[in-house]
């Protein structure tokens, strides 16, 4: 007797497309004869298994969510182009590399106390010149030179720069107070 | 030896009542539609195909809810990668990769157990009783292929509810026709055994390779 049919041609002379060798195996023994009845077993137990049918009216409902779900897909506003951001975020990675030297000579700031409301919003509009208290500090401090001796600088890294290492801390102080409400 | 062949043995192409074909003209032509951005046409293919993806979105997950949910993802899979369908393969095929593979990716959100939907129509034609065992049998059946495999789960549903031939499958599942067979062989005698019936002692061919 020849050598028992592997699984793929089992499957094949299940659904009558196997060798006449194959056949010929089959014919003669007992023990793949079994499987094939087996596997025609399995086949009727599946046939008879049908999905359960939805209502009529499901499948209208189904093709509306459909269409819904592509009109919401297509409404929903596209992620910007990367030529569009990308240059913004070289800019601003530009900036924090011209400030990040300055930041290691400035004292650690204290904690902040918890905000007596959680409510934070997420963006607000900047201040009007006239509003703007940071606006006020420096021109302050810059004018009476009372606290700061700026030297002649051209931009505000230089400016940073150029500061003493007491007047740089004496800034960070007369920001922190000045934003936070209180006194130096 | 016995007469039947797996072609007889699979199920016929489930008649459905109302449903109108799209000859596959039109077919080809929603498809292009399709892709020159025509949202509308599309309606037409997901008629066509939505109870075969229903279906075999439901054999996947055994209830309503999550073949429901799957099937749309299906549809609206297939609608943005629509643009990329070449014709290299009939739409069928392109789609029902695309379908099992939301069957796969799928995971089943923690919800209870739904309970099955129940047939439409009552059949009065059968005995009650005959009704009862024969559902139950079904429901049996229908859960023990769930507990199978992934592949072989895929691989037996679309053979034998879905009529693809082997080639068909071994695209959809980006296997090798040998491959097909032979997750369809070990998922029938897997089913055999979950279903509680023992099979033979395994021959040489069953053992292996």
């Amino acid at each position: 007797m020849s050598g028992h049919p592997p699984a793929e041609e089992l499957i094949d002379i299940a659904a009558g497309h196997a060798a006449a060798d194959a056949l010929r195996h089959v014919a003669e023994c007992s023990a793949c004869r079994e499987q094939i009845d087996d596997l025609r077993a399995s086949l009727e137990s599946l046939r008879e298994a049908d999905v359960p049918e939805p209502p009529p009216l499901y499948w209208p409902a189904f093709r509306r969510q459909v269409a819904r779900r592509l009109e919401e897909d297509a409404r929903r506003p596209r992620r910007r182009a990367s030529w569009l951001w990308l240059p913004a975020l070289a800019g601003a990675a530009v900036l924090a590399l011209a400030v990040a030297p300055h930041l290691g000579r400035l004292p650690p700031p204290p904690p902040a106390p918890a905000p007596a409301e959680a409510f934070v919003p997420a963006w607000t509009p900047l201040p009007e010149p006239a509003d703007d208290t940071g606006l006020a500090v420096l021109s302050a401090l810059a004018s009476t030179g009372g606290m700061l001796s700026l030297p002649e600088c051209e931009g505000l890294d230089e400016c940073l720069a150029g500061l003493p290492e007491d007047d740089a801390r004496g800034l960070a102080q007369a920001f922190r107070a000045e934003l936070q409400g209180g006194d130096l | 030896m016995g007469s039947t062949t797996l072609a007889s043995a699979l199920p016929p192409a489930p008649a459905v009542a109302g449903r109108e074909p799209v000859p596959r003209a039109d077919e080809r032509e929603a498809i292009r539609a399709c892709q020159r951005g025509e949202r509308e046409a599309f309606d037409r293919l997901v008629e066509r195909y939505q109870r075969d993806v229903y279906r075999l979105c439901y054999r996947y997950v055994n209830n309503h809810e999550d073949a429901s949910d799957i099937a749309q993802e299906a549809f609206i899979r297939a609608y943005k990668a629509i643009g990329r369908f070449r014709g290299d393969s009939a739409f069928s095929t392109w789609l029902y990769r695309i379908a099992v593979n939301a069957c796969l990716n799928f995971r089943a959100a923690r919800r209870p157990p739904a309970d099955e939907l129940p047939e439409a129509l009552p059949d009065h034609g059968t005995p009650a009783l005959e009704r009862l065992v024969r559902d139950e049998r079904a429901r049996r059946v229908r859960q023990a292929v769930t507990t199978l495999p992934e592949r072989q789960r895929a691989t037996l549903i679309l053979k034998v509810y879905h009529d693809l031939s082997h080639d068909e499958v071994a695209r959809i599942l980006g296997s090798t026709v040998g491959t097909v067979k032979a997750n369809l062989f070990h998922a029938l005698a897997n089913l055999r055994k979950r279903l509680g019936t023992a099979p033979p002692a395994a021959s040489a061919a069953g053992a292996g390779k």
